[in-house]
């Protein structure tokens, strides 16, 4: 990493609109192209902020931040375009989470890197719709949370409520929601409202390693912990009626389901092999990159065809799992007003992921091109008229489902035609963290601790907050500052706003 | 009279025949005139036959056979008595003195050459009304005994108690003559509806699947057959009709979750599986099949050992208690109603959640370890802990969750696991609680006060020469699996612990028998990052994973090693924290080859994580952290973090969605 001042640093910084700014080439090493991120002034100050803290002195190792994240992906060989820092973005592992770049399939340098999906792959939102209004849900609001914990299973040992043994699960990583389909877990037209029709077609089980089946077995079916919910969601606030109206959005007070949920374990493991394979591959083809955790192979290369097949079969688990919470979620909703999911019509309005590598088509400087699309923490925001998005939403775009935080608001907005020439048809995926002051008041104390510990002679370090934000209120990303932006930017429309009543949580 | 004889010898059996067939039926008659044989004979307990009683009351005719010879009246059967007279006689107290309760053909024996008797009995003994043989068959030597269809009493002597079937003349010995008579009388008794007969219930005593023990281990490996195998036959025995099951699984991470366990009477298991409240006394692994207590003979496919662990127990005294299950803690509620000074000793988790929970009692604290809770904890985290159990006198408040509920009173029940407390109000007598831990020392012996102290009960002696005097002692030293159980064959192969040693299917080295839970130890290679600790998460992983291997075993499909068994995985309450503890979370087997990184704020959050070669390989997370199932892939993941391994503890950052 290049030390400067923060002045320096700036300079190559150029705020090129209200809403965005410019990574120069040279912020970073190698930048093959120019960095571009999406910031409101909020926004904009946080990211300056965070800037400014890695250039003081004394800052060495530890986390990058986002900005300089981005400039180490656009560095990264076969990039095409820019690489793009979307408003949530924050620090993750290689990639920023809220980073997408895209790679150019028929440049034979060109590379797929793990870092760039992230370990939960196809970790996604879905959003299911429904015909009961707020009103007819708040009186048994405290029921209907309990009837949710207790369909979908919790996600332990190997008790996921869907009977799977290792024959089942090969064919669900090969078939994706075709599997669910077939076993009666879904219904046709689910499938029609996913990302890829839910199932990618290069998936290939037998690339994925014991280790990962063995992580993913028992949890199929199952909601994870961390950041992963499934939450009963009011519609607060309809900005586009005509494109809620063609999700089956009618009125303010309808209720939804929202289901966030990624491949888990398997995922991680996944992705955690191919580093480790990808490690030896830049070895043996010379790929050089500025930050160690991008690790990357040739797209063309076995590596890198084995993480793509491997990270589909993941994709697929993700979706085999999201549509299993789906039909718990319909069960526990026919079951508490007795009656049956398609009177309820528990339609599923759309399925993003967020954290995938894709091949799609762009034009790129007038061309048009075949190229490896990864969005870590970024969601696909398709135009209006986009031959991959379903026929429901051919003129309004594709929805784009934004999941909040926890307790806080989540919004759907619809892809724009802008948005598909300044960010390859990518938007923002929800709230950011990493660096954040909200939680951070920790009143840190351990004398006698270490007093105790001493004893053992091992080395210990301590945590100490040697990174003080000055005058940072809260560095956390609040999700409508972040809509907003995307907004504004005209990279995605706001259609709908939505807030939770119940969240059910792992 | 056949038991008897074996003592005699050959010469003297001869006699003791000649003797018998002179007698014929009256054996009141029996030679006393041999004076070397009535010794003997007085020492055989022989039948009086009360035929010969009764006819001794009547009045005999003097009557001539044939050849003019007089007829023995004893053996005249010219003229039968009536049904009417047999049936009185069978109800009657002579009847009872020669008989006693068992059927009159019990004491018959046929006399026969060689060591067989020939299959059929004779033809007839009586021809022309006369007894004929010496040896008559039971009917026709009691002369009162009259085959009738109304004689129902006799009839029923004859018929199996099994199959209704009439005996076979082998087994009852009677003549043909009255065996075809018997055929009769039954056949129309049964016609007359005098006799009825129901083909007993049997009670098929066949499992496909048997497991025994009704712990935490038994009932997830039954929950989990029943849900994988859901047609098949379950079989779970117990020895009290509490079993313990996993009501709740809150997911923590992956594999870690806050379980909610919760004893219930064993028929809410019915429906999954058939209960069998009984003890086993033994396994033959040679025919499949388990035998109980009560005599019952249990066969099986394929058996689960679910025995569990019984504490160790050191001391024996009165005053010392043991602590494990549920009836013992109700001893300790008894006890401390009187108590003002109480010895814990032990440093586990029972102990501690004991010294926390105990209130209004001098207790003194006996660990072996330089710090509390050394099977948990590292020192710095039980000095993080410590600080509540020391302020106790100001009352911390209670954030216990109550998570178990005692609905029936216990009988030997099943282990304590995490709130065992909750429902049991632990209070002495005594105002204020006063902790003392004496570190680094054990007891040496305990030794009961004599009857006129009244000051206390008994005395403990420490290691470091300190002599305590207290109420009770409370002990709480950890377990030794159950593993002695009987085997016909080839015992189990047990591990050094004295557990059964399982492979990594959890089968024993017998054939068709698993193991799982504390009374097992595993003898495969175990994962980096997982170790056994006879704790109530493993014994639910291994408790499903059983129920996983065995139905593989039966289905004959693959069984992939449940992941479970990559990581150690634990969640407790200590002091009312949240103690999570992922993989090598005390540096197990790492030697003083790592580093740590540590975040405290004290009252709210200890963190530690164990990093070696900048990968992590374990953690112990205290407080409310919301890191657990990023540590969790950490470890399992391998990543590498040796840039930024600084900041993962940063308290400005929150780090959850970093590796997402």
């Amino acid at each position: 990493m290049v030390v400067r001042q923060y002045n320096e640093e700036l300079k190559y910084l150029e705020k090129i609109s209200a809403h965005c700014w410019r990574i120069k080439k040279g912020f970073q090493p190698n930048m093959n192209v120019e960095g571009v991120f999406y910031v409101n002034d909020h926004l904009e100050k946080l990211m300056l902020d965070e800037l400014r803290n890695a250039c003081r002195p004394g800052m060495v190792g530890g986390f990058l931040p986002g900005v300089k994240q981005i400039a180490n992906v656009a560095a990264l060989p076969g990039i095409v375009g820019k690489s793009v820092g979307l408003p949530d973005v924050h620090s993750g592992y290689g990639f920023a989470i809220g980073n997408m770049a895209a790679f150019d399939i028929g440049d034979p340098k060109s590379v797929v890197s793990p870092g760039g999906v992230g370990f939960d792959i196809n970790c996604g939102v879905r959003l299911l719709r429904t015909n009961l209004w707020e009103k007819d849900v708040l009186p048994v609001q405290e029921r209907l949370a309990q009837s949710m914990f207790d369909h979908i299973p919790v996600g332990v040992g190997s008790k996921g409520i869907i009977p799977m043994n290792a024959r089942d699960l090969e064919e669900a990583l090969e078939m994706g929601m075709d599997w669910s389909l077939r076993e009666g877990y879904i219904w046709a037209e689910d499938k029609e409202h996913c990302e890829e029709y839910g199932r990618m077609l290069s998936a290939d089980p037998s690339k994925v390693s014991m280790r990962a089946k063995k992580r993913g077995l028992p949890q199929l079916g199952t909601l994870g912990a961390g950041n992963h919910y499934a939450e009963i969601q009011i519609v607060d606030e309809i900005y586009d009626k005509w494109a809620a109206g063609k999700m089956g959005i009618e009125d303010v007070g309808q209720v939804c389901v929202m289901i966030h949920s990624g491949s888990r374990g398997f995922g991680h493991q996944v992705a955690t092999d191919a580093l480790v394979q990808m490690e030896k591959a830049m070895k043996r083809d010379n790929i050089e990159t500025n930050d160690r955790q991008l690790a990357c192979a040739r797209i063309s290369s076995q590596e890198g065809q084995d993480y793509l097949k491997s990270m589909a079969a993941a994709a697929n688990f993700a979706w085999v799992n999201r549509s299993s919470m789906t039909f718990l979620c319909r069960q526990a909703f026919a079951k508490q007003f007795n009656t049956t999911p398609d009177d309820l019509d528990m339609h599923v309005i759309y399925d993003v992921s967020h954290n995938i590598a894709k091949t799609e088509e762009h034009i790129v400087d007038g061309k048009q091109k075949t190229l490896l699309v990864h969005r870590k923490g970024s969601t696909r925001a398709f135009p209006p008229h986009h031959p991959l998005i379903p026929v429901d939403y051919q003129l309004t775009g594709q929805p784009v489902l934004i999941g909040g935080t926890m307790g806080t608001c989540s919004y759907v907005l619809t892809g724009t035609e802008k948005g598909m020439q300044e960010t390859f048809g990518s938007t923002c995926h929800g709230a950011g963290r990493a660096l954040s002051r909200a939680k951070s008041r920790r009143n840190l104390d351990y004398q006698e601790v270490l007093n105790k510990l001493e004893a053992q002679g091992i080395s210990i370090r301590v945590a100490s907050p040697k990174l003080v934000m000055e005058e940072a209120p809260e560095s956390y990303k609040n999700v409508t500052d972040v809509v907003d932006t995307c907004h504004a930017a005209g990279i995605s429309n706001k259609a709908i706003k939505l807030r939770p009543i119940a969240v059910i949580k792992g | 009279m056949s038991f008897t004889r074996s003592f005699l010898c050959r010469s003297q059996v001869q006699k003791f025949a000649k003797g018998l067939f002179k007698s014929s039926v009256s054996l009141r008659h029996f030679p006393l005139y041999e004076q070397p044989q009535q010794t003997l004979l007085r020492s055989i307990p022989y039948r009086q036959f009360s035929v010969s009683l009764v006819c001794c009351e009547e009045k005999i005719e003097a009557a001539e056979d044939r050849d003019g010879k007089p007829i023995d009246p004893a053996k005249d059967r010219r003229n039968p008595h009536p049904v009417e007279t047999s049936i009185r006689y069978l109800a009657s107290e002579a009847y009872q003195k020669c008989y006693g309760s068992e059927p009159v053909w019990k004491p018959y024996r046929r006399n026969h050459k060689g060591m067989f008797a020939p299959r059929k009995t004779r033809r007839t003994c009586i021809r022309n009304g006369i007894v004929t043989s010496g040896n008559p068959c039971p009917i026709c030597r009691d002369e009162f005994l009259i085959v009738h269809p109304y004689n129902i009493k006799l009839l029923e002597q004859f018929i199996s108690p099994y199959n209704g079937e009439i005996l076979s003349y082998e087994k009852t010995g009677v003549c043909q003559k009255q065996h075809r008579s018997l055929l009769v009388a039954i056949t129309q008794a049964k016609n007359k509806g005098l006799i009825t007969f129901d083909i007993p219930f049997r009670e098929y005593d066949y499992f496909k699947y048997l497991v025994i023990g009704g712990g935490i281990a038994g009932v997830s490996c039954v929950e989990g057959l029943a849900f994988l195998h859901p047609d098949a036959s379950i079989g779970l025995i117990t020895p009290s009709g509490i079993v313990k099951a996993v009501t709740k699984a809150v997911p923590v991470t992956k594999l870690l979750s806050d379980i909610t366990v919760e004893e219930t009477d064993a028929d809410k298991l019915e429906g999954m599986c058939r209960v069998i409240v009984d003890n086993v006394t033994a396994i033959d692994p040679r025919v499949n099949s388990v035998l109980t207590e009560s005599g019952r003979e249990i066969k099986y496919s394929k058996l689960c050992l679910c025995t569990g662990a019984s504490p160790r127990k050191i001391w024996y005294s009165p005053h010392v208690i043991t602590i494990r299950d549920t009836d013992s803690v109700e001893t300790l509620q008894d006890k401390l109603k009187t108590v003002k000074k109480i010895v814990v000793i032990g440093n586990g988790g029972i102990a501690t959640e004991l010294v926390h929970e105990l209130s209004g009692v001098d207790i003194v604290w006996v660990v072996k370890d330089k710090h509390i809770s050394a099977t948990f904890l590292d020192p710095g985290a039980a000095e993080f802990l410590q600080e509540t159990v020391l302020k106790k006198t100001e009352s911390t408040p209670e954030t216990m969750f109550k998570r178990m509920r005692y609905n029936t009173e216990g009988s030997a029940g099943p282990s304590l696991g995490p709130d065992w407390h909750s429902n049991v109000s632990l209070h002495g007598v005594a105002r204020d609680t006063h902790i003392v831990i004496e570190y680094a020392c054990e007891v040496e012996r305990i030794v009961d006060a004599e009857e006129t102290d009244t000051s206390c009960n008994v005395y403990v002696k420490l290691t470091n020469g300190k002599t305590l005097a207290c109420d009770i002692v409370v002990s709480a030293i950890g377990v030794v699996p159950n593993s002695n159980i009987l085997v016909r064959g080839p015992p189990f192969e047990l591990a050094t612990d004295s557990g059964i040693s399982v492979n990594e299917f959890l089968q024993t080295n017998v054939s068709h028998v698993f193991a799982a839970g504390d009374v097992c130890t595993p003898r495969w290679e175990i994962a980096a990052h997982w170790f056994q600790m006879r704790l109530w998460t493993q014994a639910r992983h291994m408790g499903s994973y059983a129920a996983k291997c065995m139905v593989g075993a039966v289905k004959n499909e693959p069984v992939l090693q449940d992941f479970a068994f990559e990581m150690f995985t634990h969640m407790t309450r200590f002091f009312g924290f949240k103690v999570i503890l992922l993989g090598l979370f005390n540096a197990q087997t790492l030697g003083n080859d790592y580093e740590v990184l540590l975040r405290v704020t004290r009252g709210v959050e200890y963190i530690k994580l164990i990093l070696k070669d900048g990968k992590m390989q374990g953690a112990v997370l205290i407080g409310d952290t919301d890191i657990e199932e990023m540590c969790e892939n950490l470890i399992l993941n391998q990543l590498d973090l040796t840039d930024i391994a600084d900041d993962l503890l940063n308290p400005n950052i929150d780090i959850e969605d970093y590796f997402d």
